[in-house]
């Protein structure tokens, strides 16, 4: 146990230094694009472009440039953002419990409408109702995140006036407006995240409504809501945890989206700004913010997985 | 491809192929009985008739700006409404399905042939290079899918080019793992063992008698890839990642949609409608072909 977990860790953090380097490389494919940027369009003499890209550092080999950044980014430092001029770390704290907030309140959504509609299917097996919430969870997981973004959006601004916000609130400033500006980002990208964990739920579920402890509860006089809610459940939920562990990880896509369509200052908007801006020192650090994270959370699954699935632990 | 399937099957060519036609057959007839693939299909016929037909019988120019027009509802006049500068948006949605369609074939294409050659090569030749390999598709998993492809389309620019290979990118490792695990599973079996010993070159090695026994997971893995490439490419345009204007772009019609939407919620309505016709056909299509081709890949591919 406590090698697969240093075993698992030394690869996170291998993959995740493979990273650096790689998103490096990208954000560093186009130098002459940032000196030209810098220098202006119309004023791009050879000796500017000479002149600038020597400040920039971009005249030194690309490796000696990449150990220095990499020497200022474990310590924190990521230089500061060529089109605003700021601290690009100061900036990154500030937009990232912004996603956070938004991906656990998804993550939360999509478990609150997931696995109770779930449990109704799987003991409702077969029934209409089963056959329903089977097709609802088909169209929950196919509609894009975009496309129920953008529907939120009209039916916040039609139908819902007086909940719906169009600017983000801090959660410390005034929680109730921080729900409103958060609800309906988190419920778009809840919606694909709360089909998997239905279908989950529900197959986990009638599989272990069939183990024989279920019989010996009955046997033993527990009411048959009991029986179901919680011996039943109970034993459901391994498989289910993994699967949101799973979710969390792949939110980042929807997060982007949703950040851009409700206004959102996260992270994954600080992102496609940059982007826009060619501010490729931010686009770098947020890339790699990101990604650690995605990284972080994969290995929180992989080391929840055999602690949760006792089957697991032998294997390996 | 049912019917050019079974037309080989019935004049006989070599026998080794016939077989395997027939199968193929057999199994395409299978993923249109299945309830899933029959709906699949039911969705998709009503928007490849649109593509096909759509142009022959839509006067109106895709890029035409037609300012006396602006923001009219759909009518017999604009089928499906008009948008902001006029342009009739019936139009305008039909020229662009057929980039929506071939833009997640030519990356799954893409990711399937150079993701199975880099599979195949780990898993058949081992030792060091199978560790290089498995650690630079450890590396590229790594990254969220979206991410990489903002990325890459953000620094290289858009068009179908560059979004086939941003797309192609993100599903190569998935493809370099089925690969590789379905080599290691089919070169230790006998019939490959004798082919090797009766002296067989690598590469015919490779061609004759690992690729047919891995072929069927790649397959099932590249149609199950479509739905969500499809989904990636139509958030990339969203996102402003995808053609340049006045081209026709789905996702990008939907983004500018946004900013009318009480004026008038058609101009989302409609390119909303198809893109997600398309994901939930080629979700059901993706379903039924696991279903009847592998049922081992369905929980591999689980969490896509």
């Amino acid at each position: 146990m406590v090698f697969l977990f240093a075993r698992r860790l030394a690869e996170a953090i291998a993959v995740l230094f493979a990273l650096t380097f790689l998103i490096y490389l990208i954000g560093t494919i186009v130098p002459g694009d940032i000196a030209q940027q810098m220098a202006g369009i119309e004023g791009a003499t050879p000796e500017r472009m000479a002149e600038m890209r020597s400040r920039l550092g971009l005249d030194r080999p690309v490796l000696t440039r990449y150990g220095e950044w990499l020497g200022n980014a474990v310590r924190g430092d990521f230089g500061n953002s060529l089109f605003t001029g700021r601290d690009i770390a100061a900036d990154i704290r500030a937009q990232f419990p912004v996603s956070l907030e938004v991906a656990m309140v998804g993550v939360a959504l999509a478990v609150i409408i997931g696995i109770p509609l779930g449990v109704y299917a799987a003991v409702h097996t077969g029934t209409v109702m089963d056959r329903i919430l089977r097709g609802i969870s088909l169209v929950f997981f196919s509609v894009p995140t975009f496309v129920s973004g953008v529907l939120f959006v009209w039916i916040g601004s039609i139908v819902l006036k007086s909940f719906y916000t169009s600017f983000y609130v801090p959660f410390t400033e005034d929680p109730i407006a921080n729900l409103r500006s958060i609800m309906l980002p988190s419920l778009a990208i809840a919606l694909p995240s709360s089909a998997s964990i239905i279908q989950m739920t529900r197959s986990t579920m009638i599989a272990s409504l069939q183990e024989p402890f279920i019989d010996t509860a009955r046997v033993k006089g527990a009411r048959e809501s009991r029986v179901r809610y919680i011996h039943a459940l109970r034993a459901s939920l391994g498989p289910v945890v993994t699967l949101i562990g799973l979710i969390f990880g792949a939110l980042v896509g929807g997060l982007i989206i949703v950040e851009q369509i409700f206004n959102l200052p996260g992270l994954g908007r600080g992102v496609l700004l940059a982007i826009a801006e060619r501010d490729f020192p931010y686009v770098i650090a947020a890339t790699l913010v990101i990604a650690g994270v995605y990284i972080v959370v994969n290995f929180i699954v992989d080391i929840l997985y055999p602690i949760l699935d006792p089957r697991q632990r032998e294997q390996v | 491809m049912t019917a050019s399937a079974a037309g080989r099957d019935t004049r006989g060519h070599k026998g080794r192929s016939t077989i395997r036609d027939a199968r193929l057959g057999h199994q395409l007839q299978a993923v249109m009985r299945h309830p899933s693939g029959r709906f699949g299909l039911v969705l998709i016929t009503p928007v490849l008739i649109l593509a096909l037909v759509g142009p022959l019988v839509i006067g109106w120019d895709p890029i035409q700006i037609n300012p006396a027009d602006s923001l009219q509802g759909p009518s017999a006049r604009h089928w499906f409404g008009t948008d902001q500068s006029g342009r009739d948006i019936a139009a305008r949605v039909v020229s662009a399905i057929p980039v929506v369609i071939w833009v997640p074939l030519g990356a799954v294409l893409l990711a399937v042939t150079t993701g199975s050659a880099i599979g195949i090569l780990a898993g058949y030749r081992r030792g060091w290079l199978e560790r290089v390999l498995m650690a630079a598709t450890d590396v590229l998993l790594a990254m969220p899918g979206l991410l990489t492809a903002i990325l890459i389309v953000g620094v290289f620019g858009g068009g179908s080019r560059n979004m086939i290979l941003a797309i192609g990118v993100i599903y190569l490792p998935r493809f370099t793992r089925i690969a590789r695990g379905s080599t290691l599973e089919v070169r230790g079996l006998p019939y490959v063992d004798a082919a090797r010993l009766s002296g067989t070159k690598p590469l015919a090695l490779v061609a004759r008698h690992i690729l047919p026994g891995i072929s069927s997971p790649l397959f099932v893995m590249s149609v199950l890839s479509l739905s969500t490439g499809l989904l990636v490419q139509t958030a990339l345009s969203f996102l402003g990642f995808g053609f340049e204007p006045p081209t026709a772009d789905l996702g990008r019609m939907l983004a500018n949609a946004v900013d009318f939407l009480t004026l008038a919620p058609w101009m989302a309505v409609f390119p909303a409608l198809v893109i997600t016709l398309l994901i939930l056909a080629f979700n059901n299509l993706g379903d039924a072909v696991r279903d009847v081709m592998d049922p081992e890949v369905a929980r591999a591919a689980g969490t896509v």
